[in-house]
């Protein structure tokens, strides 16, 4: 069998005794399997919390309410469909603004800061549970909790991006702008600088502050980070 | 076993989605309501339920778990059982006595305690910053354990060295993704 294979069964608590003594003793004596087996560890550790989110936003449509059909809404479809062609063509014939640039580029941003430890004992369970209630689109409750992580617990800048992001979720554009301004002025959380000059680029289109947001996408290029530097390129030319 | 449950158990291990739903849309009440009676009021339940459901998929699919003498719903309120106990680690105890069934291997795969939580964010966010390919096929091997032959077999490249090669490219890019930044 290959080595992968008895790496994927280690991970999975496949191996017999046997096999496990045998696996133990193979990565003390050798630096290279060893090394190997980290990197095998770390990618599946990174597989299986992505589809763990993508898993738990499948689960959280399905408690959807099913939508009734009935004539009524039948009507109601065409009509709303005549409108939307209208709203199209209206737009269509003239030129875009800063606004709809917001609600082209805007997306939620993941969590990928607590995404996966589940240790609900610890003094950790107040930004669990906001983490919680970010996952599930609950973002009045989001934000709540993250303020009062940041308040009672601990201020961590990463928390404050999160907190932000409730904020704009909500359309707290002024206090969600604020926190962002904090963070890079403070120059915390360093592991989502990019992030920060995006957002704080989406909020100044949406006050359609055109110029503001250039220099927000500017510095977001600055980083030399791939987020969403394809479409920071974009947006510039769009703006300019 | 009661045929459809062994196809279900059967459908869950092939991933299949529409089994997952069953399964979810089947139990949530019971599970909802029996909690709720042992005393698990302030907890998100509603939660718990997710979390429990995500487990028994990765434990269907990953390790291709076979139910012999459990049924999906039994093994389903044992992951919630132990769930609902580190909510209450220490807090409070609660009454299960020889209601739920202990399972063994029903862990979270994400417990990989000697894991500093700093790397742990920055793996999930590289895998989320990799492209729909990339995910697509680390999904297939590392996820779901297929050879390098069964990830021919069932995507439209042509052959295995050419599965090897994207996917040695999409572990290259998700190790730029999560490098450690010194200083």
């Amino acid at each position: 069998m290959d080595r992968e294979r008895i790496f994927r069964r280690k991970l999975l608590g496949q191996l017999t005794a046997e096999e496990d003594v045998e696996l133990e003793s193979l990565l003390q004596q050798d630096p290279s399997a060893k090394e190997e087996f980290e990197s095998y560890r770390e990618t599946m550790f990174a597989v299986v919390a992505g589809e763990k989110e993508e898993l738990k936003e499948f689960l959280h449509s399905l408690d959807e309410p099913a939508k009734t059909r009935s004539l009524t809404f039948q009507w109601y479809a065409i009509a709303a469909t005549l409108i939307l062609l209208l709203t199209l063509s209206f737009l269509f014939f003239r030129p875009g603004n800063a606004s709809d640039l917001y609600s082209e580029y805007y997306e939620s941003y993941p969590n990928v800061y607590l995404p996966v430890t589940r240790d609900y004992a610890g003094q950790d369970s107040l930004l669990y549970t906001a983490f919680l209630q970010y996952e599930s689109k609950r973002y009045t409750l989001a934000a709540q909790s993250f303020e009062n992580y940041l308040t009672r617990v601990d201020t961590a800048s990463e928390v404050s991006f999160y907190h932000a992001m409730s904020l704009m979720q909500l359309e707290e554009w002024d206090k969600a702008a604020g926190l962002l301004d904090e963070l890079k002025n403070s120059g915390g959380a360093k592991d989502f600088e990019a992030e920060i000059y995006w957002y704080r680029s989406l909020i100044d289109l949406k006050r359609k502050n055109p110029s503001a947001a250039k220099e927000s996408l500017n510095r977001l290029l600055e980083t030399g980070s791939s987020f969403k530097k394809g479409e920071a390129k974009q947006l510039l030319e769009k703006l300019n | 076993m009661v045929r459809n449950e062994e196809e279900l158990q059967q459908r869950l291990r092939n991933n299949d989605r529409q089994a997952l739903r069953e399964v979810y849309l089947r139990y949530k009440g019971d599970f909802l309501n029996f909690f709720r009676s042992k005393g698990s009021q302030g907890v998100d339940l509603e939660d718990i339920y997710h979390e429990s459901v995500v487990v028994l998929h990765q434990n269907f699919v990953m390790k291709q778990l076979q139910l012999e003498k459990a049924s999906i719903k039994s093994y389903l309120f044992a992951i919630g059982k132990n769930k609902v106990l580190q909510v209450f680690k220490g807090i409070q105890r609660l009454d299960f006595t020889d209601s739920v069934e202990e399972i063994p291997h029903a862990q979270d795969l994400l417990d990989q305690g000697d894991m500093t939580e700093e790397r742990k964010r920055k793996l999930a966010y590289g895998y989320k910053m990799l492209g729909a390919k990339c995910r697509e096929l680390l999904n297939l091997y590392y996820y779901r354990g297929f050879t390098i032959k069964e990830m021919v077999a069932s995507t439209s490249y042509k052959d295995e060295n050419t599965v090897k090669s994207y996917k040695s490219r999409c572990m290259k890019k998700l190790k730029e993704l999560t490098r450690v930044q010194n200083g």
